[in-house]
């Protein structure tokens, strides 16, 4: 079954100053939804308030009509995983030792995991091609590899949304080709998907809506072809803009580097 | 990846090392006693009384003492570098021992002695030091929400040195002629025990331990970081106040029978990292054997190498750690710094 995440009227800010100003946004169930805009735009700040490692100061975040702030952390875990930025590890646990954290709040009483979660661990691994890396220490792999062994945990959760930071910024060509593919797959199969990307290519490519945030707010909401227009995309990041069609009929942004021509808008804010 | 099998596996090899090493420090001291009279003694078949005495009387229990406190203070310092994530963590490093031992010592000044109440005082005053420190420690150290290497190591210096200073203070108002015993203990003392005090340790260690040990499973989490830990559904803030107490109650138990052992609680969780992997549910039960094992040995050691008199068994630790210590920092942590 699929699960519907929704934001209704939510702000958010660290030390008075505001990250997260009103937003409200549905993610449908199965949907894939990609957060896109400007640095410190508050695209993190977002899966934070999504998997309460923050709260809402104001509004309220739900999962399928239940606000996560009354969930117990561990039934939102089984629910909602998370593929972070990046991960710093000071221990030396292996790959497949940490893929297996994954599968904590599925039996957060039990002090040994089960044959079955070793199976769920190593399936998930073999997802993302990476069965070879099961027994390398994670504080030893390259940045890529260390992604991969981050989107099999989040798997081995074997989550109904998956939300994902940023997901191939460390993977070279290939990796982010099988990235994609990955994510159709998880598509098909009914997860709800929340993509937060620098890249609006990727984003316009693999998401079925985009929310463009600026400066803590919603600019704009809708299909590829609804948001990645320039005029919009010109006033929020500040910058020249082309946007012209992707091989497969989806808009493509391309910065226009050396146009000196001032946009309307400027800065974000 | 760890299964009940390979934790009962490890678990008797170590254990058998323990043993071992309980069985060889029984043969060491000042009576010649050879493996026959020492057998002897302990399986009740001895001909001669006077080597029963030796054995069971004297050296047994202060290789029980030896043994509880060095399993006390590896737990510690796992549980520590669990909670701040850094694989420095040490009682002794970070002030906690320090902040325990003027417990001890104010228990000490007020009178409390060695009686069943008397247990219980020292061990609440050494809590009290201990927390005390910890506290101090982290809130100096922390940065933003990160400990760093760098500033914990400073801030555990610093406390570490504060207290220390408060007991040598202390002792010169009240009692000065005690001055020269409480400078030996501070180095770490492993003194005649009763069987009592040996049962209450026991009893408060198997306590503090059993806590450690049914977070070690969340402390795996932790280890990717706080925000990382939430999302996968772990309280982290409740884990980590749960093993801070834990791991400073651990600590006051030990220093209140043993004095501020240094070094153990950082040696023995690396070097079974280094040959186990860092999973706690791993990591936890075999500190406890190992450093068990380690400071029967360390305690073995310091009453063989001036005899008929002893060296405080924290020379000891200090001369394996010290070393270690630059190591690690030299080699494996030499990035963090």
């Amino acid at each position: 079954m699929s699960a519907s995440l929704a934001l209704s009227h939510v702000t958010f800010g660290y030390d008075g100053r505001r990250v997260i100003d009103d937003v409200s946004v549905v993610v449908r169930p199965g949907e894939v939804l990609a957060i896109v805009g400007p640095n410190s735009a508050g695209k993190t700040t977002l899966l934070r308030l999504m998997t309460r490692v923050v709260m809402p100061q104001q509004g309220v975040v739900t999962l399928d009509g239940q606000d996560v702030t009354r969930l117990a952390r561990v039934a939102l875990a089984r629910a909602v995983a998370v593929v972070p930025q990046d991960l710093a590890l000071t221990f030396p646990f292996t790959a497949l030792d940490f893929v297996l954290t994954g599968r904590y709040p599925h039996r957060p009483g039990e002090f040994f995991e089960r044959v079955d979660d070793v199976a769920v661990a190593r399936t998930a691994l073999a997802a993302v091609a990476g069965d070879h890396l099961a027994d390398r220490l994670v504080s030893e792999l390259s940045g890529g590899e260390r992604q991969l062994v981050l989107v099999a945990r989040a798997l081995a959760q074997r989550p109904r949304v998956l939300l994902m930071d940023e997901p191939n910024a460390h993977l070279d060509l290939r990796h982010q080709r099988d990235l994609a593919r990955l994510i159709h797959r998880l598509h098909a199969e009914g997860t709800t998907i929340v993509l937060v990307s620098h890249d609006l290519n990727l984003a316009a490519q693999l998401a079925d809506r985009l929310l463009l945030l600026a400066a803590g707010r919603v600019a704009a909401l809708g299909t590829p072809a609804d948001v990645l227009v320039p005029e919009t995309l010109e006033a929020v990041y500040g910058c020249p803009v082309v946007v012209d069609e992707q091989e497969t009929g989806r808009p493509r942004v391309s910065v226009r580097w050396l146009d000196d021509t001032p946009v309307r808008g400027g800065a974000a804010r | 990846m760890i299964t009940p099998l390979r934790l009962a596996g490890v678990l008797s090899g170590v254990g058998a090392v323990a043993i071992v090493s309980v069985l060889a420090a029984l043969a060491v001291g000042p009576a010649r006693l050879g493996p026959r009279e020492v057998a002897g003694a302990v399986f009740g078949t001895a001909q001669d009384q006077m080597s029963t005495t030796i054995v069971l009387g004297l050296r047994l229990p202060r290789i029980m003492l030896a043994a509880l406190a060095g399993a006390g203070l590896a737990v510690a310092g796992a549980g520590f570098q669990a909670i701040t994530r850094n694989p420095l963590a040490d009682p002794s490093l970070l002030g906690v021992s320090s902040g325990a031992a003027f417990g001890v010592v104010v228990a000490q000044v007020l009178g409390l002695g060695p009686t069943p109440l008397g247990f219980v005082g020292l061990t609440g005053f050494a809590f009290v030091g201990a927390t005390v420190a910890a506290l101090a420690v982290y809130l100096v150290a922390r940065v933003g929400a990160l400990l760093p290497v760098q500033t914990l190591l400073l801030a555990g210096v610093i406390v570490g040195l504060f207290f220390s200073s408060a007991i040598t203070l202390m002792i010169s108002l009240v009692d000065v002629m005690r001055l020269g015993a409480i400078l030996h203990w501070l180095m770490g003392n492993l003194g005649p025990v009763s069987y009592g005090a040996l049962r209450f340790l026991a009893i408060g260690l198997a306590v503090g331990i059993g806590v450690v040990l049914t977070q070690a499973r969340a402390l795996n989490l932790l280890a990717a970081g706080e925000e990382s830990a939430l999302q996968l559904g772990v309280e982290a803030e409740r884990v980590k106040r749960v093993i801070f107490i834990a791991a400073s109650f651990v600590t006051a138990l030990v220093v209140s029978f043993a004095g501020p052992i240094g070094f153990v609680g950082l040696i023995i969780p690396h070097a079974v990292r280094m040959l186990l992997g860092a999973d706690n549910r791993l990591l936890i039960p075999t500190s406890v054997l190992a450093g068990a094992a380690f400071l029967v040995l360390a305690d073995a050691l310091s009453r063989a190498v001036i005899q008929p008199s002893e060296l405080p068994v924290g020379v000891i630790t200090a001369f394996c750690g010290a070393p270690f210590f630059i190591y690690l920092l030299r080699t494996r942590y030499r990035r963090t710094l």
